[in-house]
């Protein structure tokens, strides 16, 4: 998971290590984690040595997205302040958007644990995308169809204004 | 393999029950209101989640309220103007069939009419009363055009007295809804006012006012505003004229074909002096092809939502006075035929008629249909034109029952 981006950043790069609630270390970048609110409030308490978060309620699958979600986004960042910065034109923000939406296209057993490790882990603009991505899902479809879509069973009071 | 699918498939069944009510809440809040309002139709869930008390205090607050207008007819399908696209200024919207249950039953009488009439609106509820001279009295009908959802308050005991007016207001300080009957009696020289508290849903006190004439006899409830000098009542007498929300300020606006529309303000409520003309239209600007019913609505951007002299549905720049038509569509994406039809103004809710007495936001609306309008959580009621006895107008508190009786000079000119 080590992360290759960013070679311009002098001092070696402090890393935290994440375990996922089925046991696996990922370790990353401290500036990665700390795009988790979660994770920043509770960085100053913790010893220098000790950087270690046990995340009990996020397995390792969606753990591994979320890593990759945050990496993207803390290099990007990056990447478009420095465009900024040498006032040379960059679509990065474009980009971005393009790469969040291709990365939310998932079933919807991955979304619902991206949703849950994302407010769990209190990543906003991530649990924003997710939402709008449900909301997305859920506009413009049928009762019937959103049933489908996300396997609910058909326990509903019979809709009186179908029939009429 | 065989586990992890097992998982997943029990996890996809209850995606949304297992997650937090806060980002069911999110994901909906996201929704045009015409979807929400499907979406409780997939489970019994959902339909909880959709109709949670809590989640129409959400709605209301994330999606300011949009513009809601309806059409309706007595016999004809009515519509109701899709809110999302009025709250975004769109000049083209769709027309939606808006079919209430149970409210042709309701109101059909013996000879097969439909007879009803419009008490008010507040906080996107519309209150029906049956009209006044339907002596089988039919409840009212109180409902949500956009949920649907609707309510029918147990009948008054005194039900064959038809009211002189009737009121629908939202009570902020004590979150309730009331609907109010007032009634001539005639063995007591004064009018008798019911009082229906929704929450409860029983008569909760029979009021007794006299509205005698000259004299200020306020007992205890309505607050009397004097009318603006307004000319129809300066020179010609007692004629319509509609009461609107303005920024706040309880306007009024003449009703009369004949010349031109003053709009007049009261910048300090409850200020009779405060009282100025702040618009003046022309002749046949607006559609009054209805007289009583409200003609217009505020939107967030200071513009307003109306019928102009053709009955087309436009937004109105009150500043620059520029008229933009709405291009509505039905279903079938032919032009709507709505020129027929009653209009009726609100701002759209998700607030059930069933759990009044909830929430705690309050919304300027319009009440008292037939006779006057509401501000500030007050009704105004004024006599009836073919009202002989020329009584004064009066508002009141539905809370406090405040009362104010005018001085009547101006209402002994008609």
């Amino acid at each position: 998971m080590k992360d290759s981006f960013n070679p311009s950043i002098e001092p070696p790069k402090k890393t935290v290590t994440l375990v996922s609630s089925d046991g696996y270390d990922f370790e990353v970048e401290e500036e990665v984690a700390l795009e988790s609110q979660v994770i920043k409030d509770g960085f100053e308490d913790k010893a220098v040595d000790d950087r270690e978060y046990l995340l009990f309620n996020v397995h390792s699958d969606t753990l591994e997205l979320i890593i990759k979600y945050c990496e993207k986004h803390v290099s990007s960042r990056k990447s478009i302040s420095a465009a900024a910065a040498s006032s040379s034109s960059s679509n990065g923000e474009e980009a971005l958007k393009e790469w969040d939406e291709h990365f939310i296209s998932v079933d919807t057993n991955t979304l619902y644990d991206i949703l849950m490790a994302a407010d769990y882990l209190n990543i906003k603009s991530l649990l924003d995308l997710a939402i709008q991505k449900v909301a997305d899902t859920i506009h413009g479809r049928s009762p019937e169809q959103i049933r489908k879509k996300f396997n609910i069973e058909n326990d509903s009071i019979i809709d009186p204004w179908a029939s009429e | 393999m065989t586990n992890k699918k097992l998982k997943l498939e029990v996890c996809s069944d209850a995606v949304f029950s297992k997650l937090p009510v806060d980002i069911v809440f999110d994901i909906f809040s996201r929704l045009p209101l015409e979807t929400i309002s499907e979406c409780k139709w997939v489970s019994k869930t959902w339909y909880g989640l959709v109709l949670h008390p809590r989640f129409a205090d959400i709605y209301f607050a994330s999606c300011t309220s949009p513009p809601c207008v309806i059409f309706f007819d007595r016999y004809l399908p009515s519509y109701l103007i899709d809110p999302i696209r009025l709250r975004n200024y769109e000049t083209s919207a769709t027309a939606y069939d808006l079919q209430l249950k149970g409210f042709k039953e309701n109101f059909r009488i013996k000879c097969g009419w439909i007879c009803f009439e419009l008490v008010g609106t507040v906080n996107g509820l519309i209150c029906f009363s049956p009209e006044s001279h339907d002596y089988e009295s039919a409840p009212y009908y109180i409902c949500n055009p956009i949920t649907r959802d609707y309510l029918m308050p147990p009948t008054s005991p005194k039900k064959h007295i038809d009211p002189i007016a009737s009121g629908f207001g939202f009570d902020s300080l004590n979150n309730e809804y009331k609907l109010l009957r007032i009634l001539r009696n005639f063995s007591e020289d004064g009018n008798e006012v019911e009082i229906f508290n929704l929450a409860n849903l029983k008569t909760t006190k029979d009021d007794k006012c006299i509205v005698i004439l000259s004299f200020n006899v306020a007992i205890e409830d309505f607050n009397l505003i004097e009318l603006p000098p307004l000319r129809n009542i300066r020179g010609r007498g007692l004629i319509d004229f509609e009461f609107m929300v303005l920024g706040e300020h309880l306007c009024v606006i003449e009703d009369a074909s004949w010349c031109e529309k003053e709009v007049w303000m009261m910048k300090d409520y409850g200020v009779h002096s405060s009282w100025a003309k702040e618009y003046v239209f022309e002749r046949d600007f607006l559609y009054c092809n209805w007289p009583h019913h409200p003609l217009s609505i505020e939107l967030k951007n200071g513009e307003l939502l109306l019928l102009n002299g053709d009955g087309h549905l436009c937004y109105f720049d009150l500043k620059k006075k520029i008229l933009s038509p709405i291009n509505v569509r039905d279903r079938k994406n032919e032009p709507a035929k709505l020129e027929k039809m009653f209009p009726i103004f609100l701002n759209g809710s998700l607030f059930s008629p069933k759990t009044v007495g909830y929430t705690h936001r309050t919304k300027c609306g319009w009440v008292c249909f037939d006779v006057v309008g509401t501000a500030n959580d007050l009704i105004c009621f004024s006599p009836e034109n073919h009202d002989y006895e020329p009584a004064p107008y009066y508002i009141c508190n539905p809370i406090t029952r405040d009362y104010l009786i005018p001085p009547t000079s101006f209402a002994y000119k008609s």
